[in-house]
């Protein structure tokens, strides 16, 4: 434990006054409360120092004396909200398997508020929208809180897709919760900022490493059977060529322990930051599927950086960046809700709208509050909101989860729920997703369950065109034309097949059995919608 | 003497759960491919292989066609929690039929451990 030190009695106490923790206060602003409603009201700069004071005097010690500089908090806050925002929008992909009628909870109790598939992609909506508005300082005493309570219940709703590293997530959001992560009044890069949840927020981390090293002493991760099976690729050789598997495997929890005794504690930051960074460097290179999960970690790490670094790049006024978002800004408010209404347009998410206008309520009620407590709302919180929305577009194309999302939908109600959903789901993929062969495929195989032959046709041609080397929708188009009779045109099919596939002994059986005029095989049953 | 606050008692209760709820898997956990909330993250258990086959009277059951395959793969990992409610599910789906569970685990090590190998209607834990 460290001893008790008195933060304002040391050679900074002539320098910025600490500002508290439990007063997560709004952006510094460059102007007064400009269009404040109440005439001859304290402005809000002399509210917040009023608020400021008890606790910059207040207590010290190895928690609530814990100071980092401004700076610090900013890049922390930024690069965490925003992994953890990009992250929530990419799990929506997921969301089907959240819909199939069955579920075994994290916990008990909460089968019955278990998330279906809308309710999980609406829950991760909302947590990417709250964590975007975390990113740019806005409302975080609301949001972040928020995003806790609905990371919370999705997932400890469900074992399906919930692993330790959003267990872990959910731990940090609440803690999360209680930092001050909006700009204090006055604030320049290293003025301190004191946060007794920030420290806890790095304890957090040790216990985590604490307890995965327990978990690695154990002959088969020390004898470099276990990693040898997760490394692979370039790393592994890399690995191989240089200490080898065992070593690399001894050396894991090794790191673990230190950074499980550094990682907290401000004067061994120097050892935890590169220790810590180098292994989640080479978790991300194991290409692990922990989503974002690494990079968050890696995020964090602006965290443990030693403070020296940041007051080496610190400025003694906010930078253009910093002065421009602290502008008050009636247009650019009114203009952002705008701007999110015409981004709808781009939205492909099944409920990204609906969700949408709830999040431009929040946004409204945001600025109202912004208005009511300081006066004309600051470009910053125009500007969230406008990222937010163009977050969920942006993760959304880049990272293909609205076509993950009917994909996996269609497939999911084909087999345990309401066929027609299936085929609204395939109809949506198709539109979103033109060229996607397996897509037109699919939704082909729906429509003939359905008896809707010329319409599967269309699909199965289209799904032709675009996968030029498989024989499946030729094959599917054989079948169906020769269950019609039409024998000739089903053979010119399965040949056609043939010839996409040479390798396909399935396409070779079907053209010899419609040479010999047979029957055609029944297809085969349905098999999960694989690409 | 500095007074206590709130802040102190949260600070307590998370270092406190923190360390203490992961001791539930080396202590007391009956299952122990389920490393939730001890923070095992690449542990060796990690890397068990599973094979759940379930039968229904004496005739396989395709989990693939009874659950998603999200859930298929969880039960792959030898999760008791998951393997009894796909259990109860099937017995529910069922009723009056043997609904039998056999698990085969493979360990890193190359060891081989059986689970269950009852009607799980009768008997509905691991």
């Amino acid at each position: 434990m460290a001893k008790k030190k008195s933060r304002g009695a040391g050679p900074r106490a002539a320098g910025p006054k600490p500002v508290a923790s439990a007063n997560p206060t709004e952006n510094v602003r460059s102007t007064a409360a400009a269009g404040s409603p109440k005439a001859g009201a304290p402005t809000p700069e002399v509210r917040r120092e009023a608020r400021a004071k008890p606790t910059a005097r207040g207590p010290s010690g190895f928690f609530m004396g814990f100071e980092v500089p401004w700076q610090k908090l900013l890049a922390a806050r930024v690069a965490i909200f925003l992994v953890l925002a990009c992250d929530a929008v990419l799990q929506i992909g997921h969301a089907p398997r959240y819909g199939t009628g069955f579920n075994v909870a994290q916990l008990p109790g909460f089968d019955a508020i278990a998330p279906g598939t809308v309710a999980y992609e609406v829950g991760q909506l909302l947590t990417g929208y709250c964590l975007a508005l975390a990113a740019f300082g806005v409302a975080t005493r609301f949001v972040v809180p928020i995003a806790a309570l609905l990371y919370g219940w999705l997932y400890f709703g469900s074992q399906v897709d919930g692993y330790q590293h959003h267990y872990l997530v959910f731990i940090m959001l609440v803690v999360a919760s209680f930092v001050p992560w909006e700009r204090p009044a006055g604030a320049v890069g290293d003025t301190p900022v004191r946060s007794w949840a920030l420290r806890l927020f790095l304890v957090q981390l040790g216990i985590v490493y604490f307890w995965t090293a327990v978990a690695k002493l154990d002959g088969a991760w020390l004898d470099g059977s276990t990693l040898g099976r997760q490394m692979t690729g370039g790393l592994r050789s890399m690995v191989d060529s240089t200490i080898g598997i065992k070593a690399a495997s001894v050396s894991v929890p090794l790191v673990e322990l230190v950074l499980a005794g550094t990682v907290w504690f401000k004067r061994t930051s120097f050892i935890a930051a590169p220790l810590g960074i180098l292994l989640h460097c080479g978790i991300v290179a194991m290409g692990l599927e922990i989503g974002l999960f690494a990079y968050l970690m890696l995020a964090c790490y602006l965290l443990v950086i030693p403070d020296s670094l940041y007051r080496f790049i610190a400025t003694d006024k906010p930078g253009p960046l910093a002065e421009l978002m602290a502008k008050p800004s009636w247009r650019v408010a009114g203009a952002a809700m705008g701007i999110g209404f015409a981004l709808f347009a781009f939205l492909r998410l099944e409920h990204a709208r609906p969700v949408g206008i709830v999040a431009a309520v929040g946004y409204a009620a945001i600025v109202w509050r912004t208005w009511r407590t300081e006066g004309t709302p600051r470009i910053a919180i125009g500007l969230a909101h406008i990222a937010a929305m163009l977050l969920w577009i942006g993760i959304d194309r880049l990272g293909g989860v609205a076509i993950d999302y009917y994909r996996f939908k269609g497939s999911m109600e084909k087999r345990f729920g309401d066929k027609a959903v299936s085929e609204a789901a395939y109809a949506r993929l198709v539109e979103i997703a033109p060229e996607d062969g397996n897509a037109h495929y699919q939704y082909a195989k729906v429509l003939l369950d359905a008896n809707k032959g010329d319409a599967a046709l269309v699909e199965l041609r289209a799904a032709q065109r675009y996968e030029k080397t498989k024989a499946r929708s030729f094959l599917l188009e054989a079948r169906y034309l020769a269950g019609l009779g039409k024998v000739a045109e089903a053979k010119a099919a399965a040949i056609a097949g043939a010839q996409a596939e040479p390798s396909s002994s399935e396409a070779r059986t079907l053209v010899e059995t419609l040479s010999n005029a047979q029957a055609p095989t029944p297809p085969a049953p349905d098999e999960p919608d694989a690409p | 003497m500095t007074k206590l606050r709130w802040q102190h008692y949260l600070i307590a209760i998370v270092v406190a759960t923190q360390m203490l709820i992961p001791l539930h898997y080396y202590l007391a956990r009956r299952d122990p491919h389920d490393e939730r909330f001890a923070w095992r993250m690449f542990s060796p258990m990690r890397m068990v292989q599973c094979r759940p086959q379930f039968t229904k009277a004496d005739r396989p059951v395709v989990l693939g066609v009874e659950f998603h395959e999200a859930w298929v793969e969880l039960a792959s990992r030898g999760r008791f929690a998951v393997l009894e409610a796909m259990g109860a599910r099937l017995c529910q789906k069922y009723p009056n039929t043997e609904i039998r569970l056999d698990l085969t685990c493979k360990y890193i090590d190359g060891s081989i451990k059986q689970y269950g190998g009852y009607d799980i209607c009768q008997v509905p834990a691991l």
